[in-house]
């Protein structure tokens, strides 16, 4: 536990002072308020039409939700651990007695807390109705868990920052894929099938009031694949990759 | 501790089976082997016989010699210095040290290690503006926060002034004689030859160690020197395809290293074809001395003689470099009745 809190110390702080991190943190509730301005017609004819309020409220958290997690998830994490590989930190780290089971869960803990904090302020920024609140941030957390192992993996695959860059492209896209069923309907299907396909279509649901219901089963199956594939493949590779550092 | 080492090294020995034949000289060195088929059987058998052990060895071979520690340290607190070890970017000495601090379990050590290693001046400077010299002495205080039982360090003292490698050197034989065992890595043998344990060189992947013999009464059937007697002396010595005849009084000092020696001239080395004990009849009569079996040092160069343990002894020379030379044991009190020094 000591050497912990030492890690989630070091690796908060130094999020706080990484420029590239900053960044990461920022864009999400920088975008969210970009969007809340594009569908200000939208919002206005949802004062006075429920349905249109509730179709325009779930875009807005569908949104927030993938924001929060993919790019802070995957910026936060890959360069994270990237950055220690290039600069042979994580070496240091691991032949100071330190496991790489302690380096992972102190740098997802960390992604999962600045993932959170993001999607608070991100939440806020919407204007949705407080009531869907703990809601969103409890799917937001269960959806960060895959995007979070997945990018322990990539990271620690990541030679240095600049294939980190790379590496890191695949869970941004893959976690932003439900953002754009707003705009292509037809690719609902595909959507569903991502990461953060099953939590964002729990989320519609709890919105609409249907949430225990039968079509909750299958987001719930994405849901818990994704979260078990992260899983293994972390469990497989971390070892490995940690020691080719 | 010497006397559990000396109890080890016979048992350490015998059960060596990469080791190669026994050393042919005093009873207490037969029981050494002197010559080992790899870096990591060498790391095994002298650490496990519980010897500092010092390579002047190839990258390849720094690397197999790290790798046979991680495997040797299992429970021991161990602890590794690595040339290329970077720092976190956004730290500062402080902030740096104090999470290694708090990583072995008191951070309150970090200001104590900032203070030993001479970097409090420094301490609020972020590491990537601190000099290679301050990294170093960084990476120093960061393994002494470990306070290892076992400590890997690849050329430990190559980015180090005089001041520092003083530093490094007093902390090496304090924790040495504490009975923390040291692997170091790195050229030339000279280096290897400071710290406190054996010293080993690299030849076609073969690991020799390096000759250590404190006997010193070979010397005494040698003629004395006359004092005012002139005679010409110039030492060849070859750079490229030139033969240079060196003039003693430039010479800073000899060092035998692979079978060659040499002779450094204002930080430069110059192979010569003489013998160590060619040179050393030749070079007596200008103040030079046989301060260890493979070197022989120009005693008006020598600026200073440290002693970071009981058994090791350096020179530190006032040449372009600042070069530490080994003095041997055996041979330091020689030098103080030579030189009538108190």
């Amino acid at each position: 536990m000591r050497k912990l809190g030492a890690l989630l110390d070091k690796d908060a702080r130094d999020l706080l002072k990484n420029p590239t991190m900053v960044v990461a943190v920022i864009m999400p509730v920088a975008l969210t308020l970009f969007y809340r301005f594009s569908f200000r017609d939208a919002l206005a004819a949802g004062e006075s039409d429920p349905a249109m309020r509730l179709l325009v409220d779930g875009i807005f958290l569908v949104i927030a939700l993938c924001m929060s997690v993919g790019v802070v998830g995957a910026t936060v994490l890959v360069y994270g651990i990237a950055e220690e590989k290039e600069k042979h930190t994580l070496r240091t780290l691991m032949l100071a007695n330190v496991s790489a089971g302690q380096v992972a869960l102190a740098k997802g803990l960390v992604s999962l807390a600045a993932i959170l904090v993001v999607a608070v302020a991100c939440f806020a920024l919407t204007g949705v109705s407080w009531q869907f609140f703990g809601g969103f941030i409890a799917f937001t957390a269960v959806g960060s868990a895959p995007i979070i192992l997945l990018g322990l993996v990539l990271g620690l695959a990541a030679r240095d920052q600049m294939t980190a860059g790379l590496y890191s492209m695949p869970i941004l896209v893959i976690s932003l894929v439900p953002l754009f069923t707003t705009f292509a309907p037809e690719a609902e299907f595909v959507a569903g099938l991502t990461p953060l396909g099953g939590v964002c279509d729990l989320l519609l649901l709890m919105m609409e009031g249907n949430l225990v219901s039968a079509d909750a089963l299958a987001p719930v199956a994405v849901t818990l694949a994704w979260t078990v594939a992260g899983a293994l493949a972390f469990k497989l590779l971390y070892r490995k990759l940690a020691q080719d550092n | 501790m010497q006397a559990r080492e000396d109890s080890r090294t016979g048992n350490a020995a015998a059960r060596d089976a990469s080791a190669v034949g026994p050393a042919s000289a005093t009873s207490a060195a037969a029981a050494l082997p002197v010559e080992y088929a790899s870096a990591a059987d060498l790391v095994r058998g002298e650490v496990g016989a519980g010897r500092s052990v010092h390579l002047e060895c190839s990258r390849d071979a720094m690397r197999a010699a790290r790798e046979a520690v991680q495997e040797l340290a299992g429970p021991r607190r161990a602890a590794f210095y690595l040339e290329d070890d970077g720092g976190f970017d956004r730290d500062t000495v402080r902030s740096y040290l104090r999470f290694f601090a708090r990583l072995a379990g008191d951070a309150s050590a970090a200001s104590d290690a900032i203070a030993h290693f001479g970097l409090r001046e420094r301490a609020g400077v972020l590491v990537p503006k601190l000099t290679p010299e301050e990294r170093a002495l960084l990476g120093f205080a960061r393994v002494s926060l470990l306070d290892p039982e076992l400590c890997f360090c690849e050329r430990p003292l190559l980015e180090l002034g005089p001041d520092a490698r003083q530093t490094v050197l007093a902390w090496i034989g304090a924790q040495s004689e504490a009975g923390t065992l040291f692997v170091t890595c790195g050229q030339p043998l000279r280096e290897a030859l400071l710290m406190p344990g054996r010293a080993f060189w690299e030849e076609d992947g073969r690991f020799l160690a390096a000759e250590v013999d404190d006997d010193a009464a070979d010397d005494e059937g040698e003629p004395a020197f006359e004092g005012d007697e002139v005679r010409v002396c110039k030492i060849a010595a070859k750079a490229g395809d030139v033969t240079l005849l060196l003039d003693p009084r430039e010479i800073d000092f000899i060092e035998s290293a692979n079978r060659v020696n040499y002779a450094s001239v204002r930080g430069e080395l110059y192979p010569t074809a003489l013998t160590m004990d060619e040179l050393e009849s030749e070079l007596e009569r200008f103040g030079f001395f046989r301060c260890h079996r493979s070197y022989i040092v120009n005693v008006q160069k020598v600026a200073k003689v440290e002693r970071y343990t009981r058994n090791t002894y350096n020179l530190v020379l006032s040449d372009a470099h600042h070069s530490s030379l080994p003095l041997s044991k055996g041979r330091a009190e020689e030098m103080r009745e030579r030189f009538r020094w108190r």
